[in-house]
């Protein structure tokens, strides 16, 4: 059983998530963006993969990933990046995974098993 | 291969590189031809002025030398390569020597009139469009003046023959007019050679569009057509209530309302495709304003809750305006999902009130993050976003279709706000008594 923090902010589109992730039979918690995922993380939640979109308001996915990565405590926590934007090349990002929205629900399952190990 | 507008590119300049080597040899021409003259006249003023002890002849001598030094030192700056320095120097010289000749020389009016004509036709293709202006109105200024002093200063001598001065006068009026026929002869090829080249290239652009609008079509309809099956499936599930328990019930009204979202985003592809293309049909009946508001407020309470933030709705029971029923609501749509959007979670308040001059006005304020006060013009703009497309994504159209759709129903919408403390939008539409 894997506990996952799942980060986005669409509100259809996190609810799906969480679902399919509790229907494989892992643990999820949720967040709005990256500011309310740093709060939850810094709260003290047991996650052990982050599953991240990037264009969020408040606090993007780039911003929370640089916040991570100079959290001591929470930068050994994997990310896997799930994101609609087309430009990754610009503006890449530093995770294990990236996923290109729309994704295989399969695919996903197998991303944040893979991450975990 | 060679592409076709490459070689009228290579010929329209080769043309201009001609043109250039050829005012260029005329204003040598001019300069060699000028000087020998200024000097002649300059002697032919001196000994007069000498001779009948005149002043006034004296001071059309101090002009005639200011323009042969000038005439002179252009000379030496067209040896040099400064082509467009000489002309401007002879041009302007001619202009000084006029004003400065004319209260006494009324004799030679004519003649000094054709001058300031002859220093355009000189200077035209070298001067810059803005030294150019001003160097015309000098010369309009100075004509007049050398006609007014020429006809109130009598001249020093004893009144010349009459027909001289005629002859003097019809000679300058046929010079003058052969000169701006020539002058516009050196416009009209130029004005043909851009007008071809622009012509080519909006063409072009014309093209481009025509290609664009064809995609988008095709775009849109691939869309829609998913769409549409999607659509039937889920309401036919929803409507055979097949949905076992509260888990697919959920699962069903989410495919709804993401189907419905992209149905959205497609809508407002159509929208600017039909903006752009100009095709974009309004129709103009009375609508109140005040059902619209409701009706949307209440198609968006899904949308509402899921920014948390609530709706707050004041209106009369009835406010009758002039527009299109279904534009209407989509530009309380626009400005409410805006807001939503915008609004950092906050309360999104809707108002219907009458504002001045017959106008009926809907105000939508939010809470939200804000507009700059250099961005209130500019988030109106196609593709424009007033936030980081990292934070906001989205397509930069939904303000840009609202005024467009706001306009062509000839109502007006601005923006008010504080950074950070929420932007109000006014749309004013014109009340239906």
């Amino acid at each position: 059983m894997i506990s996952v923090l799942v980060v986005d902010d669409d509100r259809d589109l996190r609810e799906t998530l969480c679902e399919v992730l509790r229907d494989d039979g892992n643990t999820v918690h949720a967040a709005n963006d990256g500011a309310e995922a740093l709060a939850l993380l810094r709260g003290g939640a047991p996650v052990d993969v982050i599953l991240l979109d990037l264009m969020m308001p408040r606090m993007t996915g780039w911003e929370f990933r640089k916040a991570q990565l100079a959290d001591a405590a929470l930068a050994g926590i994997p990310v896997v990046v799930m994101t609609a934007a087309a430009d990754l090349d610009k503006h890449p990002i530093d995770a294990g995974a990236v996923l290109q929205k729309p994704v295989e629900l399969a695919t996903l399952l197998r991303a944040v098993a893979a991450a975990r190990r | 291969v060679r592409v076709d507008g490459s070689d009228d590119t290579t010929a329209a300049s080769d043309d201009e590189r001609a043109d250039e080597a050829r005012s260029r040899e005329r204003l040598a021409a001019f300069l060699r031809a000028m000087l020998p003259i200024a000097v002649g006249f300059e002697s032919l003023y001196i000994a007069c002025a000498f001779f009948f002890r005149s002043g006034a002849l004296a001071g059309g001598a101090a002009a005639v030398a200011l323009y042969t030094v000038a005439v002179a030192s252009a000379r030496k700056l067209l040896a040099a390569g400064r082509t467009v320095d000489a002309a401007m120097r002879t041009g302007w010289a001619l202009l000084v020597m006029v004003a400065l000749g004319a209260p006494f020389l009324s004799f030679l009016t004519a003649a000094l009139v054709i001058m300031p004509i002859a220093g355009v036709a000189l200077v035209l293709p070298y001067a810059p469009a803005r030294a150019l202006r001003a160097y015309l109105v000098a010369a309009l200024v100075v004509i007049t003046e050398v006609i007014g002093l020429g006809t109130f200063v009598s001249s020093p001598f004893a009144p010349l023959p009459h027909g001289f001065e005629q002859a003097v006068v019809t000679s300058a009026a046929v010079a003058a007019a052969a000169l701006t026929i020539r002058l516009l002869a050196v416009d009209h090829r130029r004005a043909e050679r851009l007008l071809l080249a622009m012509r080519g290239s909006l063409a072009a652009a014309q093209r481009a569009n025509e290609e664009k609008d064809a995609f988008l079509v095709g775009a849109v309809h691939d869309l829609r057509t998913p769409l549409a099956a999607l659509f039937l499936d889920v309401q036919a599930l929803s409507a055979s209530g097949s949905a076992a328990g509260d888990v697919q019930a959920r699962r069903l009204a989410r495919l709804g309302r993401q189907a419905k979202r992209l149905t959205a985003v497609v809508d407002r592809l159509v929208d600017v495709a039909r903006i752009t293309s100009g095709g974009l049909d309004v129709s103009a009946e009375r609508v109140d304003l005040a059902a619209v508001v409701r009706h949307v407020a209440a198609e968006l309470a899904d949308e509402a809750e899921a920014a948390s933030a609530p709706l707050a709705v004041s209106a009369p029971s009835a406010a009758v305006v002039h527009g299109d029923p279904v534009r209407v609501g989509h530009v309380v749509t626009n400005l409410v999902s805006n807001a939503l959007k915008f609004g950092r979670g906050a309360a999104v308040d809707l108002e219907v009130r009458e504002g001045a001059n017959a106008t009926t006005e809907l105000v939508v304020a939010d809470r939200g993050i804000g507009v700059p006060p250099e961005e209130r013009e500019r988030i109106f703009d196609r593709f424009a976003r007033g936030a980081a497309v990292r934070s906001y994504p989205g397509l930069g159209l939904g303000l840009w279709i609202t005024r467009e759709l706001a306009q062509a129903m000839n109502a007006s919408i601005a923006v008010t706000s504080t950074p950070g403390g929420g932007a109000t939008f006014v749309v004013r539409f014109r009340r239906a008594s």
